[in-house]
C-alpha cells in the first residue's frame, strides 16, 4: 500500500492510493461555542438536496448532542470501539513528537482505520450501521451527562452537552474513495470535494460501512449510496445565483448562530496546505490553532474544523480533537487582537473570503476572562475574493443604532 | 569430431524444428490439448424451456456440480458461503437456456435497508473462444470476458420505501420526476425500475467490468425449499461488442459466481468457481433417463483395462519383492 | 533375455539424450507457461500501475502463449517417446507402463479430434496416473518411493473422481455425492509435496535442505501478507487447490519441493528433478491433455530416473564420481 503523509497525525500512514489529488482543498471551521442547534442548516440542505423518495433517512448535514447523541447512534463510540480491539491500549498519541508545519497537534502512535484493516477484505476498519440507527437524527437531544446541584461554572462544567454539527468532511484521505470497488467516488482536483459518480455506484455500500464519519448514504430508491456534495454548484460558481463568484454552502449561509465559515485552502501534493497567511481558515487551523480535526485518529485528514466548546471536561475532547484541544482553548478563552477580528468573518458574507486585511481601530473596553485581562479594540477586518476585490467589511465592535423615540410609541 | 557435429546439427534442426511448429500452431490458433474440466453439455429441448425454472424441460437434462471457492487475492475479497452450484444447459431455436441452481436458506431480494444485500449469481464466458481460457478474474486485457448478472432484488422490482413501508408518514415529495431519482437520472442501470432481472457486462481488466451497450439476456429466478433456481436466455448471436458467441457443436468456456445476501455478500465477496467446458451438442436431449451407451461403454473399457493393468503391475511387484 | 537382465539390472542406463534433451526443454518451458501464462498474466493486473505498462504486458502474455505452444509441441512428442523408452527397456513392469502412457496418448489424441468422450479420456488419464504409480513403486520396491508417488497418484486419482462423477452423471449414469473427495485431493496432494523429500533420501544435502527452508521461508510470509489471500489466490490458480488448509502446510509443502529440486540438480539427476517439475507445472486433478500429459511424462521420467537415486544413495561417493564424468544429463550412455 501506498504510504502518505497526514499532517493532523504528524506521520506517514497507509492509503491505497497515493496522495496529492487535489490543488485546492474544500475547508470549514465550525465554532462549536456558538451553536444552539436551531437546525436550519439541517433543513437547509434537506430542502436543497434531499427531499426525494428513498432519501427520507438521509440528513448530509445533521448536529447532534454529544456525549449521547449520534446520528447514526454512536457512530463514533462504535468505531472508537473497533479500533480499540484492533489495536489494544495503543490508540495513543505523543504530543511531545511535535512539529508547527509537519506535526502542529504531536505524532499519532496508533493505528489509523486504514492501517487496522487488511487491505484485501477490507480497505478501512468500519461497520454499516442498520437502518434502525438512522431512523432518530435527534437523537438524546440536549442530554446532559448531569444536572449538577451547585450549578456550573468553567474551566469545565460539572453536568455537560454540546452540539456538533456534522457534514461530509471532504476528507484529504477519504475511506469512502478507497473503500468503492468501482472506483465510483472520486476526489476532485479544483476543490477536493469527494463525489460519488451516480452512474458507476453498484450501492455495495463499501464507503457506508468505511466512512468513519457515517456520511455515505445507501438510498433504496436507486440502490446506490449518496452524499454530500458540497454544494459544489456554489463553491465553484457555476450556479446562476453566485454570479460568478466562489459561494460558500447553503448549510453554512444558512447558519443562524453564525457558527460556521468556510472556504477553499490551497495544498500540497503532500495534503498539507501551503502558507496562506491572509486566508481565514488557513490562520484559524495553522497560526492560531483554534480550529481542530474531527477525529484525526481515524486518519482520514477530515477538512472540517472544530473550535472546542470550552466547557467540556478535557479527556472527553481531546480524544475526539486530539492533544490540540488545550492549546486551541486557551487561544479562544483570550483571543489574540488578530483572531477576534478574524472570528467576525464567520457568516458576515454568503461568498467564499479567500484572505482578509486588517485596519486597526481604537480600544474600546477591558476585559477579565479567566485571571487575564485583554483589551479590546474596534478593528475592521475586510473580507477579500480570490482575486483580491472587496467582498464584506466588518468591525469587531457590533455597530448598534438607537431607534428614534417617536417609533418607540406605537 | 563429425559424428558430434552431425549430432548437434540435428539436435538444432529439431529444436528449430519444435519451436517453428509451436509458432504455427500458435498463429492458427490449434489447441491440440483437451480441456479436461468439469463439462456441461447443452442438448437440444423438445420444447421451449422458457424463463421459468420449474419449467418441465428441465427434467431430463443432467446437471454438473461445481465446486465454488470464495474470492481471494484482490480487494474486495471474502464470501465463499455457497460451496456448489448445480448448472444445466439446453438449446431450443437458436437461444441458449443456462439454469443454475444453489442452496440458499434465505430468500434476500429486497435492498431496502441499508443493510441488505441481494442474493444474485452471475455467469462468465470468454468474449471470444480462444486456444487458451482468459483470467476467470474479470478477464485480462488481450481476452475479455462477457458476464450476465442475475440480482434478486432486480428480479423482484425497485419499489420507494414508501411503498414498502406502508405506515410511514410522508408529508410530501416536492417532486417525484426522474431526475430527483439522481442515479437514476444518471443513467445507472441498477437504478432503473423498467430494468430486467439479469445485466449483461464485459470486462477486459480486475476493475473494468462495465455494463455493455447491449441488453439481450434474459433471466428469471424462484425461490423454494431453501434453494433458488434461475435460468438466463440469450440467443446464440449477439449484437454487442464482446458478447460471447454460440452455436450448434460449439464448445466454449463457462464459470460461475453466487451471491448470498444474507451473509453481506456483494461485489467481490462471493463464492466463484474455475472456467468449466460448455458444449452445445446438437443432439436432442437424452430424456427419460437414457444414457449414452457409446460413452459408457468406452469409458467402461477403460476403467476395467486400467484397473486390471494397475492391479497386474501391483501384483506382479510384490511377488518380485518377495522372491 | 539377455537384454531384458542388462536392463533390469541397469535401469538407468542407455537413455537416448534426444530424449533428455526433450525432458530439459518440456521442463523449462512448462515452468515458462506456468509462470508467465497461468500466473503473471492473469494476476499482473492486482500491479499497481501496470495498466502504464501495457505493451510490456502483451509482449510477456505473447511469450507466455508461445512457451505453451512450445511445451504441448515437445509433449506430443515426449509422451510416446517416453513410452517407447519404457517400452524398449524390457521387463513387464515398464511394458506395463508403457501400454498405459500408450491409452492416455491414444485417448487424448481421439478426444482431440472428437472421436472419444470425455468420459473415457478422464478414465484413461486418471489410471494411466495410477498404473505409473504402481508401476514406479514395483521397480524401485522401496516405501521411500512408493510413499510420495503413491500419495501423488492418491491426490491426482481423488481430485479427478469428483470429475468423472460428474461426467458420468452427464452421460446419464448414476449421480454420486464426490464433493468431499477434492478437499481428500487436497490434503493428500499437500502430503505428497511434505513426503517427497524421501524420494532424493541420500542425496539431500545441507545446501538444498537450505534452499528448502528459504523457498519455505518466502512462502510463509508470502502468505502471511494481507491475510494470505494473493498467496492462497495463485494456489487456486496454479494447482487447483483451495487453500483450506494452513499456510504452515503450503509452506512447508513448497520447501520440500524446492528442497528435492534442489537436491537432484545437485546430485546431476537432472532427469529426476525435471520429472519432479512436471509434476508440479501439471498439478493434481483434471485440467488439460496438456496438464495431464505433462503429470503423466513426469511420472514416467521419475520412473526411469528414481532407480538411479537409489543406486547413487547405495554408493554415494563412488555415484558422484561416476555422474560428474558422464555431462548434463545423469543415466546419459556411460561409453560417451
Amino acid at each position: 500500500m501506498p504510504k502518505v503523509y497526514n499532517w493532523q497525525l504528524g506521520r506517514e500512514m497507509d492509503y491505497r492510493f497515493e496522495g496529492g489529488a487535489a490543488k485546492r482543498q474544500f475547508a470549514a471551521v465550525f465554532n462549536i461555542n456558538r451553536c444552539i442547534a436551531c437546525q436550519t442548516c439541517s433543513m437547509a440542505c434537506k430542502s436543497t438536496w434531499t427531499f426525494s423518495p428513498g432519501q427520507e433517512l438521509m440528513w448530509w448535514n445533521n448536529v447532534e448532542t454529544k456525549p449521547y447523541g449520534g446520528y447514526p447512534n454512536h457512530w463514533d463510540v462504535n468505531i472508537l470501539e473497533l479500533q480499540e480491539k484492533a489495536n489494544p491500549g495503543g490508540q495513543v498519541w505523543d504530543p511531545a513528537k511535535k512539529d508547527p508545519k509537519t506535526a502542529p497537534y504531536g505524532t499519532f502512535d496508533g493505528k489509523t482505520i486504514f492501517e487496522t484493516a487488511d487491505g484485501v477484505n477490507t480497505m478501512a476498519t468500519g461497520y454499516i450501521p442498520p437502518e434502525a440507527d438512522w431512523k432518530a437524527p435527534n437523537i438524546h437531544e440536549d442530554t446532559s451527562t448531569a444536572i449538577p446541584a451547585g450549578g456550573a461554572s468553567l474551566p469545565e462544567h460539572a453536568g455537560w452537552f454540546f452540539y456538533l454539527q456534522r457534514i461530509c468532511n471532504h476528507c484529504t484521505y477519504p475511506a469512502c474513495l478507497a473503500a468503492c470497488p468501482r472506483n465510483a467516488i472520486y476526489k476532485r482536483e479544483e476543490d477536493g470535494i469527494v463525489l460519488i459518480d451516480q452512474n458507476r455506484c453498484r450501492g455495495y455500500r463499501k464507503c457506508v460501512e468505511a466512512c468513519p464519519y457515517k456520511k455515505s448514504m445507501y438510498r433504496p430508491s436507486t440502490r446506490t449510496s449518496e452524499k454530500c456534495i458540497a454544494c459544489y454548484p456554489r463553491v465553484e460558481a457555476s450556479d446562476p445565483l453566485t454570479e460568478g463568484l466562489p459561494m460558500e454552502t447553503r448549510c453554512m449561509t444558512a447558519c443562524v448562530g453564525k457558527i460556521r465559515l468556510q472556504g477553499l485552502v490551497q495544498v500540497d501534493a503532500n495534503g498539507e496546505w501551503i502558507e496562506d497567511r491572509k486566508n481565514p481558515l488557513y490562520y484559524l487551523v495553522h497560526v492560531a490553532k483554534i480550529a481542530l480535526p474531527l477525529y484525526p485518529q481515524f486518519g482520514t485528514q477530515p477538512n472540517v474544523y472544530y473550535i472546542p466548546p470550552r466547557w467540556v471536561p478535557r479527556p472527553y475532547l481531546r480524544q475526539m480533537f486530539g492533544p490540540g484541544v488545550d492549546d486551541a482553548i486557551a487561544a479562544y478563552t483570550n483571543p489574540t487582537r488578530e483572531t477576534l477580528a478574524v472570528l467576525q468573518l464567520f457568516r458576515a458574507s454568503q461568498r467564499i473570503v479567500f484572505g482578509y486585511r486588517i485596519e486597526q481601530g481604537p480600544k474600546t473596553g477591558e476585559l477579565n476572562v479567566g485571571g487575564q485581562t485583554r483589551e479590546i479594540f474596534n478593528d475592521t477586518i475586510i473580507g477579500l475574493d480570490s482575486n483580491g476585490g472587496e467582498i464584506v467589511r466588518v468591525t469587531v465592535d457590533e455597530p448598534t443604532a438607537e431607534r428614534p423615540g417617536q417609533l418607540n410609541s406605537l | 569430431m563429425l559424428l558430434e557435429l552431425v549430432k548437434r546439427r540435428r539436435i538444432a534442426v529439431g529444436v528449430v524444428a519444435v519451436l517453428a511448429l509451436a509458432g504455427v500452431l500458435q498463429f492458427t490458433n490449434t489447441n491440440p490439448a483437451v480441456s479436461q474440466t468439469l463439462y456441461l453439455t447443452a442438448y437440444e429441448s423438445g420444447k421451449d424451456p422458457g424463463l421459468n425454472p420449474s419449467n418441465g424441460a428441465w427434467k431430463d437434462a443432467v446437471a454438473v456440480r461445481v465446486p465454488l471457492t470464495a474470492q481471494l487475492g484482490s480487494y474486495a475479497a471474502g464470501g465463499g458461503t455457497v460451496q456448489t452450484v448445480s448448472a444445466k444447459a439446453l438449446h431450443y431455436n437458436d437461444t441458449l437456456y443456462v439454469r443454475v441452481e444453489w442452496k440458499d436458506a434465505t430468500q434476500d431480494d429486497a435492498s431496502t435497508r441499508v443493510e441488505d444485500f441481494s442474493d444474485a449469481v452471475a455467469l462468465e464466458f470468454p468474449a471470444k473462444t480462444a486456444s487458451t481460457v482468459p483470467s476467470v478474474c474479470m478477464g485480462q486485457a488481450d481476452a475479455g470476458v462477457n458476464i450476465w448478472h442475475w440480482r434478486a432484488d432486480s428480479d423482484a422490482g425497485l419499489k420507494d420505501p414508501v411503498e414498502i413501508y406502508t405506515g410511514a408518514s410522508v408529508d410530501g415529495y416536492p417532486s417525484t420526476d426522474t431526475l430527483f431519482y439522481t442515479a437514476r437520472a444518471a443513467g445507472n442501470p441498477y437504478a432503473n425500475p423498467d430494468l430486467g432481472a439479469v445485466q449483461t457486462l464485459v470486462s477486459q481488466a480486475f476493475g473494468q467490468l462495465t455494463t455493455s451497450t447491449v441488453q439481450d439476456v434474459q433471466g428469471k429466478g424462484a425461490w423454494a425449499n431453501d434453494a433458488w433456481a434461475v435460468v438466463f436466455a440469450r440467443p446464440y448471436t449477439s449484437e454487442g461488442p464482446d458478447h460471447a458467441g454460440f452455436g450448434a457443436g460449439a464448445r466454449t468456456d463457462i464459470a460461475f459466481a453466487v451471491w448470498d445476501g444474507s451473509q453481506d455478500e456483494r461485489n467481490g465477496m462471493k463464492s466463484a468457481s474455475q472456467f468449466i467446458t460448455l458444449s452445445i451438442a446438437g443432439a436432442k436431449v437424452p430424456g427419460g433417463g437414457g444414457f449414452n451407451s457409446t460413452a459408457v461403454i468406452l469409458g467402461a473399457a477403460m476403467l476395467i483395462g486400467f484397473t486390471a493393468l494397475g492391479i497386474g503391475l501391483g501384483v506382479y511387484g510384490y511377488r518380485e519383492g518377495k522372491r | 533375455m539377455a537384454a531384458r537382465q542388462m536392463a533390469e539390472r541397469h535401469p538407468g542406463a542407455a537413455l537416448p539424450p534426444v530424449i533428455a534433451l526433450g525432458a530439459a526443454g518440456l521442463a523449462i518451458a512448462s515452468a515458462f507457461e506456468l509462470l508467465i501464462l497461468r500466473t503473471f498474466t492473469r494476476t499482473a493486473i492486482h500491479i499497481p500501475g501496470i495498466t502504464a505498462l501495457r505493451e510490456p504486458y502483451e509482449v510477456l502474455s505473447f511469450g507466455g502463449r508461445y512457451a505453451y505452444f512450445v511445451a504441448i509441441t515437445l509433449l506430443m512428442f515426449a509422451v510416446p517417446a517416453t513410452a517407447w523408452t519404457l517400452w524398449s527397456r524390457g521387463g513387464p513392469v515398464r511394458r506395463g507402463m508403457a501400454v498405459a502412457m500408450a491409452g492416455f496418448a491414444a485417448m487424448s489424441g481421439l478426444a482431440a479430434m472428437e472421436f472419444a468422450g470425455r468420459l473415457a479420456l478422464d478414465t484413461a488419464t486418471a489410471g494411466t496416473v495410477a498404473v505409473l504409480a504402481v508401476g514406479t513403486a514395483s521397480l524401485t520396491r522401496r516405501w521411500t518411493v512408493a510413499v510420495p508417488i503413491g500419495l501423488f497418484a492418491g491426490a491426482f486419482v481423488l481430485s479427478s473422481a469428483h470429475t468423472l462423477g460428474e461426467s458420468a452423471a452427464q452421460e446419464g449414469l448414476l449421480t454420486l455425492r464426490t464433493d468431499s473427495a477434492l478437499t481428500a485431493a487436497e490434503v493428500v496432494g499437500v502430503a505428497f509435496a511434505l513426503a517427497v523429500p524421501l524420494l532424493a533420501r541420500g542425496v539431500l544435502d545441507r545446501v538444498s535442505v537450505a534452499s528448502g527452508i528459504v523457498v519455505a521461508a518466502v512462502v510463509f510470509v508470502a502468505f502471511l501478507g494481507n491475510g494470505g489471500a494473493t498467496a492462497r489466490f495463485l494456489l487456486l490458480w496454479n494447482e487447483g487447490l483451495s487453500g483450506v488448509l494452513p499456510s504452515v502446510a503450503y509452506a512447508g509443502a513448497a520447501g520440500c519441493l524446492a528442497a528435492t529440486l534442489a537436491a537432484f540438480a545437485r546430485s546431476r539427476n537432472g532427469l529426476a528433478a525435471a520429472g519432479l517439475l512436471l509434476l508440479v507445472t501439471g498439478g493434481i486433478g483434471l485440467h488439460s491433455t496438456y496438464q495431464s500429459g505433462l503429470v503423466i511424462t513426469g511420472m514416467a521420467l521419475l520412473a526411469m530416473a528414481l532407480p538411479n537415486v537409489l543406486e547413487q544413495r547405495k554408493q554415494p561417493e563412488n555415484g558422484r564420481a561416476q555422474d560428474r564424468t558422464r555431462g548434463v544429463m545423469p543415466g546419459a550412455p556411460a561409453e560417451a
